[in-house]
């Protein structure tokens, strides 16, 4: 943050130069073209250097040249000492362009000067121009022959001048004597006009040269690291781009054979493994995921199974509890009335009436009996609840005859009638035969126990939907609506059982429906006080 | 011993052979002895022999018949306020433990003995209530 309000305030320059900073072409270009420009621009300054100097060179020749021409063409008049001559010649010469001043100095006087108003004029010995030769308290001597300077005249012209000595020659002693060996100078000034054009032109190219050179490789060199680098690196920016925000199917088109190609190529290798390796950490967290929620609806259903299991397990507990309280009384109360009887007979409270004596050891006697029973009953009960039975295929009529056989003393006993009605030819069932005998057996039992004299009792079985249908029913005493739904009860004795004489323990119907629900069966109940009970058991019919 | 034979007493009881074993040692010790085995038939009994004292069972076709027996006897006006023993295994068919002290007003009893009972006990107790 601070530093973007830096960069702010330092203007849209500077964040340009930040852009341009991070961009590789503009550094390549800049770097490229630096390096460059800057060889050629000393390259071209040398070279224009060296043009300079040969063209000096050239200069200093053709102003020697022009100064021996000048010499040669002015030495008769010289000889002859024709001044209006030699100042006419001076003249002619200087009528052009190039050759602009002729001077004859003789003993720092002009003497012959092509610009009239300079004729008779003292040059100081001390000027700059002079000092090559005419050094302080020495005597003048040529250090060269070609001894020129170059400088701005008064009209700002570049110009080159050339003194050149006059020497004393054979021919001149008749005038100048043989003492002195140089008689003067011959000061020529040359223009450089031309000269300077060109050598301007020449760097007016240089520098258009260096401006296209610059343009030119700049423009080649950003284009070719645009299309080989910028562009193939843009694209792999792109691609990791891509793969940070989680699209490992994006692959980089980048065909060419180089190094940044390679680059690509082993990136799109290494997103291709990471969408793999991407793939299998998703299948591995669905099937974890997958393993956690059927793990935890497992324990949820255990759970609730344990639950369940639980609840029945208190159930049953209470009712086994409960169970043993009724079956405590059940016991208890029987012995209390056998020592009662008992006490009476020994007591002697019926020393004097044998014959009641021995009604009540009688009463005594059944009471024992039906305990008997009941302890058998209580023992096949538990037994029944423990076995799980052993299923043999048989046929449903041979147990219902054995019942009918079993049970048809008692009923004459009664005076009542088992009637048997058998629809069909075969009833296949599974059964253990023991049991199922003992469960009708005492449902007949019960029929001909409760009910008075006389009472029918029928007993039909069909088949039907694949189940075997057994009713047994009674015309008897009935059972109370209010009781219907408690007969299987463990325990359970009804209001019209217990009006009887005759003593129950209130488990036969509870080994009954044990018994039936062992062979897969079930069974319900319908009576109607005063018009008799029915009992309906369905078995599942077996294979013939 | 002959004006105590004016007692007239009631048993209630679904078993009948308690029943008559209790009947022939009261009537040995010259009560006259009615008997009844359930609820209704007692009831019926009691309003038709009026009887000085009754002997009651709690378990007869309900469980809890007595209690109902013994409120109703309770409710019949002047021949309602005769001593009721109540002689039952309930403290051994249940846990819990009654008491007419109490629990008086659903078991307005006067006594409660648990079975079975002595000959010589029941006489006694029987006695302790008639002979005063």
């Amino acid at each position: 943050m601070a530093e973007k309000i830096k960069n702010a305030k330092r203007g849209f320059g500077y964040q340009t130069i930040q852009k341009f900073k991070r961009c590789l072409a503009a550094k390549m270009i800049f770097w490229i073209s630096a390096v460059t420009m800057l060889t050629l621009t000393g390259y071209l300054y040398i070279h224009l250097q060296d043009t300079q100097e040969h063209f000096n060179m050239l200069i200093k020749d053709e102003a020697y040249l022009a100064s021996d021409i000048i010499k040669r063409s002015i030495r008769q008049e010289m000889l002859l000492d024709a001044r209006v001559d030699l100042q006419q010649t001076v003249n002619d010469i200087t009528g052009n362009d190039e050759i602009i001043k002729i001077r004859l100095i003789e003993e720092g006087i002009i003497k012959i000067a092509s610009d009239k108003h300079e004729i008779g004029q003292v040059i100081d010995k001390k000027a700059e121009a002079c000092n090559d030769c005419h050094k302080p308290n020495q005597q003048p001597k040529f250090t060269n022959d070609r001894n020129y300077r170059i400088f701005n005249d008064a009209d700002g012209k570049l110009v080159v001048g050339m003194v050149t000595p006059i020497y004393n020659e054979k021919e001149c002693y008749h005038c100048h004597g043989e003492d002195n060996k140089i008689l003067g100078v011959l000061d020529v000034i040359i223009s450089l006009e031309r000269v300077q054009a060109y050598i301007h032109t020449d760097k007016n190219r240089a520098v258009l040269f260096l401006i296209f050179t610059f343009i030119l490789l700049s423009t080649t060199v950003g284009l070719l690291i645009r299309y080989f680098i910028a562009h193939p690196i843009r694209k792999l920016i792109e691609g990791t781009t891509m793969i940070t925000a989680g699209n490992l199917d994006h692959q980089i088109p980048i065909e060419p054979k180089d190094e940044i190609g390679d680059l690509a190529r082993s990136f799109n290798v290494m997103s291709l493994r990471l969408k793999t390796s991407r793939q299998e950490i998703e299948n591995w967290n669905k099937e974890l995921e997958g393993r956690v929620k059927l793990a935890t609806a497992q324990s949820a259903s255990a759970n609730k199974e344990l639950e369940i299991a639980n609840e029945k397990l208190k159930e049953s507990d209470k009712k086994k509890s409960e169970i043993v309280m009724v079956v405590a009384h059940d016991i208890r109360a029987p012995l209390a009335a056998i020592k009662s009887c008992l006490q009476v007979v020994l007591q002697g409270y019926l020393k004097n009436d044998p014959l009641k004596e021995k009604e009540m050891l009688q009463r005594v006697e059944a009471r024992i009996e039906d305990q008997l029973t009941f302890v058998k009953n209580l023992l096949d009960f538990s037994r029944i609840a423990e076995s799980c039975g052993e299923m043999l295929p048989t046929d449903l009529h041979k147990i219902i005859r054995k019942v009918s056989d079993l049970m048809s003393d008692l009923a004459k006993t009664k005076k009542m009638s088992i009637k048997v009605l058998e629809k069909e030819k075969h009833l296949p069932i599974l059964a253990d035969e023991d049991l199922l005998v003992r469960a009708l057996t005492n449902l007949v039992n019960n029929a001909i126990k409760y009910n008075p004299e006389g009472s029918k009792i029928w007993i039909d079985s069909q088949s039907s939907n694949g189940n075997i249908n057994i009713a047994i029913k009674d015309n008897g005493i009935g059972i109370p609506q209010d009781e219907v739904p408690n007969i299987f009860e463990v325990m359970f004795r009804g209001r019209n059982a217990k009006r009887q004489k005759e003593h129950g323990a209130g488990l036969g119907l509870s080994i009954v429906k044990q018994v039936v629900e062992i062979h897969q069966g079930k069974i319900r109940v319908e009576s109607k006080e005063k018009e008799g009970t029915s009992f309906f058991i369905s078995l599942p019919r077996a294979k013939n | 011993m002959a004006e105590i034979g004016n007692h007239k007493i009631l048993i209630i009881d679904d078993d009948v052979d308690l029943v008559e074993a209790n009947k022939i040692v009261l009537e040995a010790n010259s009560y006259t002895v009615f008997t009844a085995h359930s609820g209704q038939e007692g009831m019926a009994k009691f309003k038709k022999v009026i009887p000085d004292l009754v002997i009651l069972d709690v378990s007869m076709e309900r469980r809890d018949e007595g209690f109902y027996v013994s409120q109703k006897i309770r409710s019949c006006p002047e021949i309602g306020q005769i001593p009721i023993i109540m002689i039952t295994a309930i403290h051994q068919s249940t846990k819990f433990r009654f008491s007419p002290d109490t629990d008086e007003n659903y078991l307005p009893v006067t006594e409660m003995v648990d079975k079975p009972v002595n000959p010589s006990t029941l006489v006694q107790l029987v006695d302790k209530w008639l002979k005063k």
